[in-house]
């Protein structure tokens, strides 16, 4: 089914877009958790609780592209399970790898410079220096950073070497520094 | 915890980025089959809100003079998915026949869901309750397999005249879609599976 016409049945507030939902994106969303979670469970409950929040959002909201859509909200309630699983300590030692890695791309909090704060203006800098990067890098960072796959995983997909992934991963992250240190901003 | 602010940023980079970087294919051992009937929750949920909705513009508009009606209602409409012990009974829910194999190798417990009364899903399990195999079978032609991944691999097959195709990694298939005579067909091997082994299975479906 298009997804034009599984939006549709969104907006006439049919049950089968749930299904329809899950017959076409299940899996992706799924693997977006997994990759955060580590856990088939608990990548199912984002699976589904995506779905909840996809059918309290549409109607009003008509996602321009749905697959991208669901994709983000699946990342997100992975992320906040994330966050209360780690307030509780277990341990989710690839997601913290990420974490760590992404570390280095927050500026110094001496730059002198005036303190930007708001999310949406940190997103709009990540979106322009992604603009700038290569196609190669920037599918690399993005596998890494949204979706979460682990190295191995994008060396293969792409056909690179895991050397050659994990140095550009190296080294967007300290250009990505640089452009958010430029434009001011302070994590 | 800053490192988590530049992920949740990230999260909202354009969609454009989010394609382009999409895998191309999905850890198959990440996933695991899903009966309908796990998330018949959630439609139970959205049903409830529907039915509330419904309930309240009825009432305003003093349609509604008995609640517990309504009650009723919401039982019809809260439970599209429904599990059957036999084929027969799954068959008489939706209308049309369907012929599966009686196992998959070790995957010898079947579990037959129908949803929304339109489509068959039958779930080959093993002793460990994991999903080794699924079929579904849908009136139409749409691709029912729920599996959009881009694989490696695409092949077509012909199978009592009609064709197969057939998607994997390599000479590792995961998925054989097709339609015929106005049923689509899915076919989806958690593990992957050749592609002869694929046609013995596609051999025995109506």
């Amino acid at each position: 089914m298009e997804d034009e016409q599984i939006i549709e049945l969104y907006f006439a507030r049919s049950e089968r877009a749930i299904s329809e939902t899950d017959i076409k994106f299940g899996r992706y969303c799924t693997v977006i958790a997994y990759n955060i979670l580590h856990n088939n469970e608990d990548s199912e409950e984002c699976k589904n609780d995506t779905y909840v929040k996809a059918w309290n959002a549409i109607p009003p909201k008509k996602p321009d592209n749905l697959r991208a859509f669901l994709g983000r909200i699946a990342r997100n309630l992975a992320l906040n399970m994330y966050e209360h699983m780690h307030r509780k300590k277990r341990d989710i030692n690839s997601t913290e790898a990420i974490l760590d890695e992404l570390s280095e791309c927050i500026p110094d909090p001496n730059t002198d410079v005036e303190r930007i704060s708001e999310s949406l203006e940190l997103c709009d800098s990540i979106n322009s220096f992604l603009g700038k990067l290569s196609e190669d890098n920037r599918k690399i960072f993005v596998r890494r950073y949204w979706y979460a796959s682990p190295v191995e995983e994008i060396a293969r997909d792409y056909g690179f070497s895991l050397s050659k992934v994990k140095t550009s991963l190296m080294r967007t992250r300290k250009k990505l520094k640089e452009h958010l240190e430029s434009e001011g901003i302070v994590v | 915890m800053k490192e988590m602010r530049v992920m949740r940023a990230i999260g909202d980079i354009d969609d454009k980025y989010i394609d382009e970087a999409a895998p191309v294919q999905t850890k198959r051992n990440a996933i695991r089959l899903v009966s309908w009937a796990k998330y018949a929750g959630i439609a139970a949920c959205a049903a409830l809100v529907l039915g509330i909705g419904v309930f309240t513009v009825k009432q305003n508009a003093g349609i509604v003079d008995d609640p517990s009606q309504i009650g009723s209602d919401l039982v019809q409409a809260v439970n599209p998915f429904e599990e059957f012990t036999t084929i027969d009974e799954a068959e008489k829910a939706v209308g049309f026949d369907i012929e599966i194999p009686d196992s998959y190798g070790a995957f010898s417990d079947r579990s037959i869901s129908v949803m929304f009364g339109t489509m068959i899903e039958v779930q080959y399990r093993d002793a460990d309750g994991n999903v080794g195999l699924c079929i579904r079978k849908a009136s139409g032609t749409d691709d029912i397999s729920g599996d959009h991944n881009t694989y490696d691999t695409a092949a077509e097959i012909t199978v009592g005249g009609h064709p197969v195709a057939l998607k994997g990694n390599k000479d590792n298939y995961f998925l054989a879609v097709w339609s015929f005579e106005g049923y689509s067909y899915a076919v989806s091997a958690d593990q992957g599976a050749s592609q002869d082994e694929l046609l013995e299975i596609i051999k025995n479906i109506q």
